[in-house]
């Protein structure tokens, strides 16, 4: 199983981090500086794998982020590649050109997409289509509670970042 | 675009917060120090706080608030005063509200932690709701919060859940079951029906999670699930074949992570199981065929599965054939992802049949030589399953490059540890053993097992274990001498400092040198090494051996380390060096007699009871001490303790609580204890007050104060005695050393169960197990003689790369065209050839018993453990104060005990317990050794097997350069995005997804 997945961006800060192992909050710290310094060091072009202690990292770089997954030794880390890529793809789908931005600003909604793909620590659902109609339902949802409370003046000043 | 769309999208890309949030977040991003960022998440915090002491009820500002504390945790900052509001704001009305909270509580809260028991009611309130996305978030924060005691709890509801009319439902409530599980096998029985029910549920994700839970099951015990094994096949057919429609597609393949899924299921169920086994064969075949020609990563993925898959399962020789032709695809490819999991499918089908190594020899030691240490050390895991007598030497000589390379410290004591284990299995002889250990004591020493110091100082005490005196000398000698020349190096690492204190004190009368030079080395290792106290101690009681072995005075270097360590703050060094001074004070004979020469490994007996002592025990009582009471007489009474240091009590125990203190050494009052003091004293002769009673006390107290004083030395030996047959049993994983074969021959045991029926085709040529050196040996050499113009190799390939393969992969012929590979080893004695000459004797000598057993048992002699084995366990454990305490209980009775009470007494227990180090550590060693090579019988059997298989040389050298099927599109990097104008936001997505 995945135990954990981190997005780290190059320089080594943390932009999500979901754990599906029942380690405390120091221990995630330790694991975290760690994982950092284990993947940042490593030169383009080599493998998409390093051993780590008892289990397997597994990451692989889109632009300026690294997307990490910890899973246990017995997996195949090439498939595990492809979750990764499955997430990205997602991700991408539903920011429609995702960059390290919407992950800054948008990490909640990055989190319920990865809640959406893995959930304790396996693939649950294995159609990208299927992952994405789940977040659309669930935004159209928040989206008719908010109905008429929010305002075009509003949406302005929140997509300031974006521009 | 209508305006609802437009409205849509931009709420995707809009937070829930305001324009404060979003400065600080950028202000993080552009912080350049630690501190500054910490500034600010510390402003983040103070706002969160003051949002919570506000309490807004409106979703806005909650929202807000969650999302600070997602952000203040991902940044590693303590949230712990925010988790209660969290946990609050989980019973929001407001979906948006609530779905953020559990994602928040799910964040923040430490599964440890008490407080997810706040969230219970609210999750089982939410599993009632008419809203399947309420339910959805509830069953996803179940699988986060689940724990042991919480699985039933929620075990009713979600089970009841499978019969909710939405499949996104049942999805959940399936994988929360996988979940209940993991943290709970006792539910395993409850589920196992659910679970079976939906594997022929029409929605595939809903099937693809019942799978999942059914995978927790079957890795616990794949036997009663054996039945479902044509249900995967089938699904696996459906699958591969694309009948779970176009939404499972991806990237070509159809449904490949449910493939996946079954592929796994498929292995676990078919190892060792013939009958399933063969019934998977053709699916297996069949999802190969489909996924070779996709050529992208995901096919790949598949393969490689597959090959997992099909070499965990009882191997088919048709899909291993199959297997083999993809390896090569995989280690020709240009991709480092492909290479290893060209060498990792390449491990698992070497544990198969050894002959597929061989085609792939140069592909192989390409990897060897990668700048990608992950690769690096996958193909030495390859190596280490390749590895037997031919090719230890060029192997080992790998591994010792690669430890030296440095990195990652877990990497480095895997090879360690490997490289002890086959060194001990295939070693040639003992010099080349001892100048491994050496080389990798110097190499890794940080990282290697304290044991193993153990087994190389122990092997070298006991020698060959033959009655060859002259071969014991010329090892113990050579390792002298290599020894000495070592200490002119600087910074050796402390094992091997250790090491060579031990065995120089030891044998240093063997060295060439004078035993004065040999001292003078000894004493200037402070000086010349980093060393601390502990090497300082091992130092002076070597100088102290020699001394007194060889009768003479201590040297003017020698006798000021000895004395500037007598002065030293550690106790223990200091309590070395009197000792040491007061023994070199005494006579020859009595020097003698504490520190014979040689004799570290003899076995002496010892009485638990110390006799010699009951004439004193008697005067004693007669004077009017108490009786002793044993421990467990003590514990009878009410009166614990919890270790063997306890004394009278002190003046001031009851001034000060020691109870408190309880792993602390310090003397421990006992309360109840009825005439302590008198005991004490009476024993001491009287003669002082309570403050002299711990130096008086400690080695006389022995029949009244308890044990007390000894027994921190004595009990170690009945501790040793009941704890060898269990140190024994379980350290398989522990170093192997058979020394106590009557073959004495690390290789023995292994090398007898060689020709076991695994190792097929290249050995079988091997008929009688008590000749597979010399067999194997001109095997390979005739073999690398003959077909050797055949191969010509193709000019384009390194010559130096060939010859490094041909020594691992052939065997004797070639590795004598490349002394090179290891300077110090002579070129005339390659690997293979020459060796009979001199192991055939050890080894046939060492075979006669496990040649019919090996005939007998093909697991070879080393299984069973037989009684005589458990006896000589059993006496060496006893043995483990052995000469120290035999030696020096026996001089001192005659001295008067009064002489005792003051210091003398004290170094004298305190000798005992130094010597007893020492020959425990060999000891230890030995058990250690026995226990390995007890429990090691069938893994032996196997690598021994895997080992054999490279006799003949193989005939293709040539490599296979298989053209690169697929190349991943690099892709190109943009600068930081978090830099960039928002303006730019442009184009930075276009290479997110290469």
């Amino acid at each position: 199983m995945i135990r954990f997945v981190l997005l780290l961006s190059r320089q080594g800060k943390v932009r999500l981090a979901k754990w599906y192992t029942t380690i405390s909050q120091k221990e995630r710290a330790k694991i975290t500086k760690e994982v950092a310094t284990v993947v940042l060091a490593r030169p383009a072009k080599l493998c998409n794998f390093v051993d780590w202690k008892d289990q397997k990292i597994v990451y692989k770089r889109y632009a300026s982020l690294y997307f990490i997954a910890g899973v246990d030794q017995e997996d195949n880390e090439l498939l595990t590649l492809e979750i990764i890529h499955e997430f990205v793809e997602v991700l991408d789908k539903y920011f429609g050109n995702v960059c390290e931005l919407d992950l800054i600003f948008n990490f909640h909604k990055a989190y319920f997409i990865l809640d959406e793909l893995l959930l304790a620590g396996e693939l649950q659902e294995t159609s990208k289509k299927a992952v994405s109609r789940c977040i659309e339902a669930q935004d159209q949802l928040v989206e008719q509670v908010k109905a008429g409370s929010v305002t075009e003046t509003e949406f302005a000043s929140f997509s300031g970042p974006r521009g | 675009m209508d305006l609802a769309n437009k409205v849509a999208a931009m709420a995707k890309r809009t937070l829930p917060v305001s324009g404060v949030f979003d400065e600080l977040i950028r202000g993080i991003g552009e912080s350049k120090s630690k501190s500054e960022e910490d500034a600010i998440v510390g402003k983040l915090i103070e706002l969160s706080k003051q949002k919570i002491r506000e309490g807004r009820r409106e979703p806005r500002s909650q929202k807000e608030l969650l999302v600070y504390l997602i952000y203040i945790e991902m940044l590693g900052h303590d949230t712990a005063w925010a988790q209660a509001t969290a946990i609050q704001l989980c019973s929001d009305k407001n979906l948006a509200v609530k779905k953020l909270a559990y994602l928040t509580v799910s964040l923040l809260l430490d599964p440890a932690s008490e407080l997810s028991i706040m969230v219970v009611a609210t999750i089982q309130a939410d599993l009632r709701s008419d809203n399947f996305l309420t339910v959805c978030t509830a069953l996803s924060a179940i699988c986060h919060i689940a724990s042991p005691e919480l699985v039933s709890v929620f075990l009713p509801q979600v089970t009841a859940l499978l019969r909710h009319d939405r499949d996104l439902v049942k999805k959940r409530a399936l994988l929360a079951m996988q979940r209940f599980i993991q943290v709970d096998p006792g539910v395993a029985p409850d589920l196992e029906r659910h679970l079976i029910d939906k594997i022929g549920y029409k929605e595939p994700s809903v099937m693809i999670a019942s799978l999942c839970g059914l995978r927790e099951l079957i890795r616990r015990d794949p036997a009663p699930y054996r039945n479902l094994v044509h249900y995967f096949t089938n699904i696996l057919k459906q699958a591969a074949e694309g009948k779970l429609g176009r939404a499972y597609e991806y990237h070509r393949a159809p449904a490949p992570f449910v493939q996946l899924e079954l592929l796994r299921l498929l292995g676990l169920l078919g190892a060792g199981d013939r009958a399933s086994s063969e019934n998977m064969y053709a699916v297996l075949a069949e999802v190969k065929r489909r996924a070779e020609p996709l050529g992208n990563n995901i096919g790949n993925a598949l393969v490689y599965e597959c090959i997992k898959t099909l070499t965990t399962i009882h191997p088919s020789p048709v899909l291993v054939a199959g297997a083999a032709e993809s390896v090569s695809r995989f280690l020709g490819a240009r991709e480092n992802n492909l290479k290893y999991a060209g060498i990792d499918a390449l491990t698992r089908l070497v544990l198969i049949d050894p002959k597929h190594a061989q085609d792939h020899q140069l592909a192989v030691v390409d990897c060897l030589r990668s700048p990608d240490v992950t690769l690096k050390r996958k193909t030495l895991q390859l190596l280490y399953k390749m590895a037997g007598p031919s090719n230890i030497e060029v192997i080992a000589a790998e591994v010792l490059v690669f430890l030296r390379e440095g990195g990652d410290e877990v990497a480095r004591g895997d090879a360690a540890r490997s490289l002890c284990d086959l060194a001990e299995r295939y070693a040639p002889d003992h010099r080349w053993f001892v100048d491994t250990m050496n080389e990798l004591f110097e190499a890794a020493g940080e990282v290697v097992p304290a044991s193993l110091a153990d087994n190389l100082t122990r092997l070298i005490a006991e020698g060959t274990g033959e009655e060859d005196e002259g071969a014991d000398r010329e090892l113990r000698a050579g390792a002298v001498e290599a020894y000495l020349e070592l200490l002119d190096r600087p910074k050796l690492p402390h094992v091997l400092l250790k090491v060579i204190c031990w065995v120089v004190g030891e044998y240093g009368c063997l060295s060439a040198l004078s035993t004065d030079s040999v001292m003078d080395k000894l004493a200037a290792i402070p000086e010349t090494q980093a060393s601390d106290d502990e090497v300082r101690g091992w130092a002076v009681s070597a100088l102290g051996k020699l001394a007194a072995q060889s009768g003479r005075a201590l040297t003017s270097d020698a006798s000021a380390l000895v004395s500037s360590a007598a002065a030293a703050e550690s106790v223990q060094l200091q309590q070395r060096a009197l000792e040491v001074q007061a023994l070199l004070g005494m006579s020859a004979a009595t020097q003698r007699a504490a520190l014979p020469y040689d004799a570290a490994a003899e076995d002496v007996g010892v009485d638990a009871d110390l006799p010699f002592l009951d004439s004193f025990v008697q005067q004693a009582l007669q004077n009017g001490a108490a009786p002793h009471l044993s421990l467990d007489d003590r514990t009878a009474m009410g009166m614990t303790r919890d270790d063997g240091g306890g004394l009278g009590p002190l003046p001031h125990a009851s001034a000060l609580k020691f109870q408190a203190y309880a792993t602390a050494p310090a003397p421990q009052p006992r309360p109840a204890m009825p005439p302590p003091a008198p005991a004490a004293a009476a024993a001491a002769g009287g003669m002082d007050g309570p403050s002299d009673l711990d130096v008086g006390g400690l080695s006389l107290s022995q029949p009244a104060g308890g044990a007390a004083a000894p027994a921190p030395a004595i009990a170690a030996m009945p501790a040793a005695q009941n704890s060898a047959p269990a140190a024994a049993l379980p350290s398989a994983g522990g170093p192997q050393l058979i020394l106590n074969k009557p073959g004495r021959k690390w290789g023995g045991p292994a090398v007898a169960a060689e020709p076991s029926p695994r190792s097929g085709g290249a050995s079988s040529s091997v008929s009688s197990p008590a000749q597979p050196y010399a067999t194997s040996g001109s095997a390979s050499h005739s073999a690398a003689a003959s077909p050797s113009p055949a191969a010509a190799p193709p000019p384009a390939v390194d010559a130096a790369k060939q010859r490094l393969a041909a020594s691992l992969f052939g065997g004797g012929g070639s590795t004598s065209t490349a002394p090179g590979l290891r300077g110090r080893r002579s070129p005339a004695k390659p690997a293979g050839a020459s060796k009979p000459a001199v192991a055939a004797p050890d080894l046939l000598g060492g075979m006669d018993v496990s040649a019919e057993a090996g005939a007998a048992a093909p697991a070879g002699a080393a299984a069973p453990p037989t009684a005589s084995d458990m006896d000589l366990l059993m006496g060496l454990g006893a043995s483990v104060p052995s000469t120290a305490t035999a030696s020096n209980t026996a001089a001192p009775l005659l001295d008067p005990m009064a002489a005792l009470a003051g210091l003398g007494g004290m170094q004298q227990q305190q000798r005992q317990q130094q010597q007893q180090q020492q020959p425990g550590l060999v000891a230890l060693a030995d058990l250690m050794g026995n226990g390995a090579a007890v429990a090691a019988g069938p893994n032996m059997q196997q690598q021994a097997g895997a080992g054999l298989g490279f006799g003949d040389f193989l005939a293709d050298t040539a490599p296979r350069q298989q053209p690169s099927q697929q190349q991943q599109p690099a892709a190109p990097l943009m600068g930081g995005p978090s830099k960039a104008p928002p303006a730019a936001k442009k184009d930075p997505f276009a290479d997110l997804l290469g």
